[in-house]
């Protein structure tokens, strides 16, 4: 029992490549953590960028489905998170484009991803007005937006690095661009988030 | 240090503007300084949106069955247990009285202004009306049909128009039909109309 225990523990506590190699040697139980460690975290990140939170859940299915329908293919030569938020990233940007062929885009939406060549549109005036200070969940509701005004090739490294707690590293291969790329977007990300919330930070 | 390098450490690493050289640009610096402090509070504000998501009950276990025989099995099982607690509560919440029904049989039931009407048995429908100078009697409310002798002090009906009259007795109703108007069924088992008959 106690052996059982042990390893038990010790399993818990294995490196994603590790789990995923007992997975594809038949563990079912390596593939049940795997789902446990990430599937908060990556629902939160869908649910950020589609605002939908029945989706959110349903595009988490299908990013762990697709992860270890296709374990076999991961090589280990870069974190097993990168490759998660991978598919999770290619899926909800595939939702969004087919919400904009449907024409089911909110204004906020669109804005974010109609602005192809990187000069912003119109930045909208999210400042609080001057006679009261912004509650807690206003200025979060303020961030969402302001967030979701920008540029896809903004926001996403931004949301991976500020609250998915990515390194540039793992960026890099999530979004498939260089080290150099990723930090100018992150930096042009804040700027820009710094304007639209002039006054509430 | 100039304050292109300090920008770029700011938005780039900021847990390194602790440093001392840092620190000293920020001292001198008050566009430094204001960036400084607005990046703090986006940093703080960004942290916010981290965990605001619920994971579903049995996610993992959906996941599972999708990818895996022996996890499937073992959602299958979980959501047996599910359904079984749903059956469980609802045969709670029928002997708690939710329904009518005390004696097993399913009986047909109709609406009338939210009140649940129990019809008589054919059977027993039959023999209550083959009383002479009986009226043929609905109960409203939640009392098993024929189980009790109905309270007749309250019958009225005048002039042989039905009317609805509270028991005195208990809680509920009693419809009063005339002897000249029957219940009929149609063939569905709940449907039901009123007919004038001659006896």
């Amino acid at each position: 029992m106690a052996e059982t225990i042990a390893y038990a523990n010790a399993f818990s506590t294995s490196r994603d490549n590790a789990l995923v190699s007992a997975y594809l040697e038949g563990n079912d139980h390596a593939f049940q953590i795997l789902v446990s460690r990430y599937q908060g975290k990556l629902i939160n990140y869908i649910n950020t960028l589609v605002h939908d939170y029945e989706l959110a859940v349903d595009l988490g299915q299908e990013t762990f489905i697709r992860v270890f329908r296709y374990a076999h293919r991961y090589r280990g030569d870069y974190q097993f998170s990168t490759w998660v938020y991978r598919i999770a990233t290619n899926l909800a940007i595939d939702e969004l484009r087919r919400r904009e062929r449907k024409g089911r885009f909110s204004l906020r939406q669109m804005i974010g991803l109609f602005e192809k060549d990187g000069k912003p549109l119109p930045i909208p005036d999210v400042r609080p007005s001057p006679e009261r200070a912004l509650d807690g969940k206003e200025r979060l509701e303020r961030l969402q937006a302001a967030v979701d005004s920008l540029p896809p090739k903004y926001r996403l490294p931004f949301l991976l690095k500020e609250v998915e707690d990515l390194s540039y590293e793992e960026i890099c291969n999530v979004l498939q661009i260089s080290m150099g790329t990723v930090k100018s977007r992150i930096h042009r990300a804040k700027m820009l988030l710094r304007e639209k919330l002039a006054g509430i930070l | 240090m100039n304050c292109r390098e300090v920008q770029k450490i700011l938005t780039e690493e900021i847990q390194l503007a602790e440093s001392a050289e840092v620190r000293k640009h920020l001292e001198a610096c008050r566009q430094c300084r204001d960036l400084h402090r607005d990046l703090r509070g986006l940093q703080e504000l960004s942290g916010e949106l981290k965990g605001r998501t619920d994971v579903p009950p049995f996610f993992t276990e959906r996941v599972c069955s999708r990818v895996s025989g022996r996890s499937r099995a073992a959602y299958w099982s979980l959501a047996a247990a599910a359904a079984g607690l749903v059956v469980l509560a609802i045969g709670i919440a029928n002997l708690a009285g939710l329904s009518t029904e005390t004696d097993g049989k399913a009986r047909p039931q109709a609406m009338n202004g939210g009140e649940r009407i129990q019809r008589i048995e054919p059977d027993n429908r039959a023999e209550t009306a083959s009383r002479k100078g009986q009226p043929d009697v609905f109960y409203l409310g939640g009392e098993g049909w024929g189980s009790q002798e109905p309270d007749r002090s309250n019958f009225g009906s005048q002039n042989g128009v039905p009317r609805v009259v509270p028991k005195t007795s208990s809680s509920g109703y009693v419809l009063e039909l005339p002897a000249t108007i029957e219940v009929r069924q149609t063939q569905a088992v709940n449907d039901f109309y009123l007919e004038n008959v001659s006896h």
